[in-house]
């Protein structure tokens, strides 16, 4: 096994020399678009918007404060304004069925001068009717027909009177109606004196009366006939009249929107209405046409694209119900609730139809209904607007039911990628709607050929937030900084935010120094401050190790007992620290048990990995054998819990100087995690780690023996803080990159392992066979236990032994996977 | 108050109504005319009231073989003396039942309609009739009842025709100057009227404006120059200003060209306002 070589300054930083760049400050630095370095995120962007099959809306997946909202706002802008305007949209009334206003498209623009129009026709009908009705014609001509009616009355009536009278009887009007009655001298006769005629004068005169009574019978049947005339005489009037009021505005109205068959339409539905209502429209209040009745005939410019020059981007910040499908909006009038289509309100899904609608899934999400409403008007290609107590059936009243208007736009959520998989997961609806990923990165590849694209990067960021320009050293300085956050000498942050934050910070410091320039001193301040503000907890923990409350070696070697790192996340807080592992190794019969787990504060992940170091162990030393081993181990002093299994190089080299009784260097940590084989993979946070051992041994006093093992394959993910890379300079703190668990053991027991001969044996006196040799000695001790007949249960899922149980020692907790 | 509410005559006009009386059949428009006697009543001042009863009606229900031949619908039913009583009675107290809303006493005096004319000739210019334009003859389309028509042609008082639906809310009261001279005392009674009443005062016709128009006494005055013929396009004129300037009575001579016309009055009796034909 090759000895792990202690790492360079070059290798745990990479840094960006200010020579590399060519120019003194940054305002002499061009523009960047900030979407360069996101070019399969743009890809899908653009694929997403030029495609136009039904479903394929986007999702952005992003990291919050990486700026791709900007990103996609911008790109949406430029795409939008190379497509056409949509059209303007007007609701109506709707004469067929007056609770379902009617839509109509009008060419882009063409809204406002349709609506004036409507406002115009509104006007016209207002003045010009009560004069049409006060004219003196039409006055006459009713007053004609009114005449003729009581001539042609009275003539009915008279004529039966003029013939009783020429009979001597007489025709008189009661309260009721008419009767008929024997007559002398212009007075009804008497009873008494009509019965003293003779009888075939008293008969003729009854006959008379009976014949004289039926035509009078017949005259007033035929009243009504003559009333109904007489009505419809007066109501083609009135519709004569007020065609001819409407022929005017009416006409030019026809003759400007002849193009637009809808518009037709509705006109001459307006005419039909104007003339069918006549007889209403001369019982306003005022005189004139009832208000009511002329609103009928306005238009609600519901979209409105006059201003536009290319299709229409929105962003809606409040997703709700409402605010994406519109509303109907209510007054009271007459003390009752009423509407109209003049209240219908657009929503988002109306003001981007044609273009793009923007949208943050979470907020979509949080709003009752709105995520639902979103996908049925995407599925059904069109917006019905309806009240959330509508659509889930909380309201039965009658309401206004605006027809619904078809949708050609493209909806891009925006959203992190956790809301994206559990749409993914969950939603059956979000596949075949968002069928577009544009996932930008939340890191961007740091080349050296692309070192003037990073810093003209930095001097976007500062330009865009007004800031003072930066010269060489402060870019270089930001860039190595966008290197630390990423994580990774190879990669710089995509996070806009927060280098747009550290640019905003030390832009402040230079304010202070009233510097005309940030220069690194301002940089390095303003990281340094921010890191200052979340450091309590930080200086506490430390405290805490410095002061032996918690218990944390870093000199001397102890058995059993080894450095492990973790790190610590509070908030934006972020800091690693070392944690005491124990190990304790007895016989047994193979269990290496997991406290943690055991007590509830270990993860899954933990277990697994503490599963994972137990076979390898026993592949490594017990391969021909039986594992007879009973071992424990501990992160000591934890309370909080344990996750992941960066911490398994460290467990395992701990049991191995458990089982040898070879004691560990207390002047080294050790993170990685390791494979059944032992080979050393990659782990997180290795920064913070080594920086949180280095600053307990800088606290302690640092010897020149300190360091950190970590894996190899987490090298390229170095760049520790300055005060780390000057000890390592100075030859005071090692890191040591380790690829196989051996090269941990041979550095932190200080002998090699040992090289396995052709017959799978450790050198004699070697630590692997010492090792090998105890554990032997453990079986050999463990043997008289299983005579009594213990069973032997596999705890590892291997071979079962035939002894019967021996009520021997205890069995201690399965360790398994949770 | 009407904003256009006129000064308080110097004087108010002699001819203060002496006598007041109200002929009554129960008929929509006589009652109306009861609430038009109202408003011309002084304080105190007492009002008659005639029924006017119809023997021929009584007399023709008495005969076994007449029957009623109903006015809307042609249907016969039965006319019997005891039910004519009946009904004439019940109008009779619907007449008192009125009177006795509007005044603390009711003097309903019963009378034949043969008596009227005998009963007509004590009133005199300066005494007033109130009655319906039209009784029930307003069932044979009748527009001005033959009583009505009868006591414009023939009596001495000054008549107020009331109408059975008149304009609601009126803000005028106008005066129709058809007559060749002018009717200054006519104008006068109509502004100390419109006084009274709290109403503006229009006049109407072609001597308006160089009559009237310096008069100190007749002040916030609109005058009408257009001719207005009688007929067909007289009425409509009328009737078209009658509505837009709400007039609420129309006051005239009873010498003057539009009551000497054949059709005049039927034309006028049109009108949705009460008529005051002036002796």
């Amino acid at each position: 096994m090759a000895h792990a070589k202690p790492l360079s300054l070059e290798q745990i930083y990479r840094a960006c020399p200010p020579e590399a760049l060519a120019f003194e400050t940054t305002d002499r630095l061009s523009e960047l678009d900030l979407a360069w370095g996101h070019d399969p995120a743009m890809q899908a962007l653009s694929f997403g918007t030029s495609i136009r099959n039904h479903g394929f809306n986007l999702f952005v997946l992003s990291a919050r404060g990486t700026g791709a909202r900007e990103m996609v706002e911008q790109f949406l802008g430029q795409r939008a304004a190379e497509a056409a305007v949509p059209p303007d949209w007007v609701y109506v009334f709707n004469f067929k069925a007056p609770d379902q206003p009617r839509a109509i498209s009008l060419p882009a623009g063409e809204g406002h001068r349709f609506r004036a129009d409507m406002q115009m026709l509104v006007d016209e009908l207002r003045g010009s009717v009560p004069a049409i009705f006060e004219s003196e014609e039409y006055q006459s001509r009713t007053q004609e027909l009114q005449d003729e009616f009581n001539r042609r009355q009275q003539a009915a009536i008279e004529s039966v009177g003029e013939e009783a009278a020429a009979q001597d009887i007489a025709l008189i009007s009661t309260p009721g109606g008419f009767t008929l009655a024997p007559m002398r001298d212009g007075e009804v006769m008497e009873p008494d004196d009509f019965e003293q005629l003779d009888e075939d004068k008293r008969q003729a005169i009854e006959q008379a009366i009976a014949e004289l009574q039926r035509k009078l019978q017949q005259a007033v049947r035929q009243l009504p006939r003559l009333r109904k005339a007489l009505r419809q005489k007066v109501r083609a009037l009135n519709e004569e009249m007020m065609a001819f009021a409407l022929a005017g505005p009416l006409g030019e109205l026809q003759e400007r929107w002849a193009h637009l068959a809808e518009v037709m339409d509705h006109l001459d539905k307006i005419r039909q209405d104007v003339v069918d209502k006549a007889l209403a429209f001369q019982g306003g209040r005022s005189g004139g046409p009832p208000e009511e009745l002329l609103e009928r005939y306005g238009a609600n410019l519901f979209i409105d694209n006059l201003e536009l020059d290319g299709a229409p981007v929105v962003y809606e910040s409040l997703p709700n119900h409402q605010h994406l499908i519109g509303r109907v909006d209510q007054r009271f009038r007459d003390s009752a609730i009423y509407s109209d289509f003049s209240m219908i309100r657009p929503g988002a899904l109306h003001r981007a139809n044609g273009g793009y609608l923007l949208l943050d899934v979470r907020k979509v999400l949080s709003h009752p209904m709105a995520w639902e409403s979103l996908k049925r008007a995407l599925s059904a290609g069109e917006v019905q607007i309806e009240s959330l107590e509508r659509s889930v059936g909380l309201a039965s009243t009658t309401s206004l039911q605006p027809q619904s208007i078809p949708l050609s736009l493209k909806v891009v959520l925006m959203g992190d990628r956790f809301l994206y998989y559990l749409l993914s997961q969950y939603d059956p609806d979000f596949g075949e709607l968002f069928k577009v990923e544009a996932d930008f990165d939340d890191r961007l590849e740091r080349r050296e050929d692309d070192i003037e694209l990073h810093a003209r990067l930095v001097a976007s960021l500062a330009r865009h937030a007004d800031l003072r320009p930066l010269n060489a050293p402060a870019v270089a300085r930001v860039i190595e900084h966008a290197s630390r956050l990423a994580g990774d000498q190879r990669k710089i942050t995509a996070c806009d935010r927060r280098l747009r934050d550290l640019l905003m910070e030390a832009d402040h410091w230079a304010a202070q120094d009233r510097a005309e320039v940030i220069d690194i001193a301002h940089v390095d301040r303003a990281i340094d401050e921010a890191r200052q503000r979340l450091d309590r907890v930080r200086r506490r923990a430390l405290e805490q190790v410095e002061r032996g409350i918690v218990m944390v070696s870093t000199r001397a070697a102890t058995v059993g007992q080894v450095n492990g790192l973790a790190v610590m996340r509070l908030g934006r807080s972020r800091f690693g620290l070392p944690a005491r592992i124990t190990a304790t190794a007895r016989p047994g019969r193979g269990q290496i048990i997991d406290i943690e787990r055991e007590a509830k504060l270990g993860g899954p992940v933990h277990s697994k990995a503490v599963m994972i170091l137990s076979r390898y162990l026993g592949n490594r030393f017990a391969a021909d054998s039986e594992f007879s081993l009973s071992a424990s181990l501990a992160f000591e002093q934890n309370y909080g819990g344990i996750e992941g299994d960066s911490a398994s190089v460290a467990e395992a080299c701990a049991l191995v100087s458990a089982i040898g009784r070879v004691p560990i260097s207390q002047s080294l940590a050790v993170t990685g995690s390791i494979n059944q084989l032992g080979d050393v993979q990659a782990v997180g946070g290795v920064n913070e780690k080594i920086e949180g051992f280095f600053d307990v041994c800088q606290g302690a006093g640092l010897t020149g023996e300190q360091g950190v093992l970590m894996p190899a394959a987490n090298v390229e993910h170095l760049m520790l803080d300055k005060r780390v890379r000057q000890a390592v300079a100075d030859g005071q703190f090692t890191i040591y990159p380790i690829g196989h668990v051996e090269e941990a053991i041979e550095l932190l027991l200080g002998e090699p392992l040992g090289e396995l001969d052709e017959k799978g044996h450790f050198p004699k006196g070697s630590l692997g066979a010492r090792v090998v040799a105890r554990l032997a000695e453990f079986h050999r001790i463990g043997q008289p236990l299983r005579g009594r007949g213990l069973p032997r249960k596999p705890r590892d899922g291997g071979p079962g032994d035939d002894a019967p149980a021996n009520g021997g020692e205890d069995e201690p907790g399965q360790i398994g996977s949770s | 108050m009407n904003p256009d509410r006129l000064a308080r005559p110097e004087s108010l006009p002699v001819g203060s109504p002496a006598r007041l009386c109200v002929l009554f059949d129960a008929s929509v428009g006589s009652l109306a005319a009861l609430e038009l006697a109202m408003t011309h009543r002084r304080s105190g001042q007492p009002l008659e009231a005639l029924f006017l009863d119809e023997p021929d009606w009584q007399r023709s229900a008495a005969y076994a073989f007449t029957t009623e031949v109903c006015a809307l619908s042609g249907h016969l039913r039965p006319h019997h003396a005891q039910s004519a009583r009946w009904r004439q009675q019940a109008r009779q107290a619907r007449a008192q039942r009125a009177l006795r809303q509007r005044l603390e006493t009711t003097d309903l005096k019963i009378c034949a309609v043969a008596e009227l004319e005998q009963r007509m000739a004590e009133f005199g210019p300066e005494d007033w009739l109130a009655l319906g334009r039209v009784g029930f003859a307003d069932q044979q389309g009748r527009r001005l009842g033959s009583l009505a028509r009868q006591l414009v042609e023939q009596s001495q008082a000054s008549l107020l025709l009331a109408a059975a639906r008149p304009q609601p809310g009126p803000r005028c009261l106008a005066v129709l100057l058809d007559t060749p001279d002018h009717p200054t005392a006519l104008v006068q009674r109509a502004r100390a009227r419109a006084f009274a009443l709290g109403l503006s005062l229009l006049l109407i016709g072609e001597t308006a404006l160089d009559t009237f128009g310096s008069d100190n006494q007749v002040d916030r005055v609109a005058c009408y120059r257009p001719s207005y013929p009688t007929g067909l396009a007289g009425q409509t004129e009328l009737a078209r200003l009658i509505r837009a300037r709400r007039v609420g009575e129309l006051w005239l001579s009873r010498r003057g060209r539009w009551l000497a016309s054949p059709d005049g009055l039927a034309r006028l009796a049109a009108l949705p306002v009460a008529l005051s034909v002036v002796a």
